[in-house]
């Protein structure tokens, strides 16, 4: 990386999984598959929430370019839940959504999940929470190799 | 240890029989059997894991 730029996760899966390439082509389907059925302003929203969650600065500092997010969206995100944050109230109920689901998914209630199914569907709740999941556990693949010293973590 | 800190009831929250989308659905077990294929860890630590996992996320699949 001499750019200053971090190393896309993509990119850190290839490296840390090499001797397992169908594991990385199935990866590659399945995140490419999740950005194709879901909004890609709400689900990078949902990404870059998720990533200052978990404490994947790498991929928190980063706004994906044709995802429809500002770099001042990413800027207020942390703070969505605020009247004059700027953020729909469909972009509000997936924020809260996507909070319940990285922190305590197990005690997901209606009150999460109705605000985004009256907004997206039932069709929609059930594509948005698959995608979380793609999007989430790279993530979290991504911290922990970066924790037992696989890869290295951008800190500028 | 790390509890839950509640347990929401277990109510259908979308409509019986919805489908999400296809290619996905297809690319998710893609993942899951790339997975289920590894054998560097052992099978007993493997379920002892997903178990733990499931208990934690209160999966009763």
């Amino acid at each position: 990386m001499t750019d200053g730029r971090a190393q896309p996760t993509t990119e850190v899966i290839a490296q840390v999984v090499s001797a397992h390439p169908d594991v990385i082509d199935a990866l590659e389907s399945v995140h490419t598959a999740a950005w194709d059925a879901v909004d890609a302003r709400l689900l990078e929203l949902c990404r870059i929430r998720a990533a200052q969650l978990i404490g994947c600065d790498d991929e928190a500092r980063e706004v994906v370019a044709g995802r429809n997010v500002e770099r001042r969206d990413q800027e207020r995100l942390s703070r969505w839940y605020e009247t004059d944050s700027g953020f729909s109230d469909t972009e509000r109920a997936v924020l809260g959504w996507c909070e319940q689901f990285v922190i305590d998914v197990a005690s997901m209630g209606p009150e999460h999940t109705e605000p985004v199914r009256a907004a997206l569907g039932d069709a929609g709740l059930v594509d948005l929470t698959t995608a979380m999941l793609v999007v989430e556990q790279r993530q979290r693949l991504r911290v922990m190799w970066t924790r037992l010293g696989l890869v290295k973590e951008m800190t500028s | 240890m790390i509890n839950a800190a509640s347990r929401p009831d277990r109510s259908p929250r979308v409509a019986a029989g919805t489908r999400g989308d296809e290619a996905l659905r297809r690319a998710l077990g893609g993942f899951q059997a790339a997975v289920v294929r590894l054998d560097a860890l052992d099978p007993a630590t493997t379920e002892i894991v997903r178990l733990r996992c499931a208990d934690h996320h209160d999966c009763h699949t």
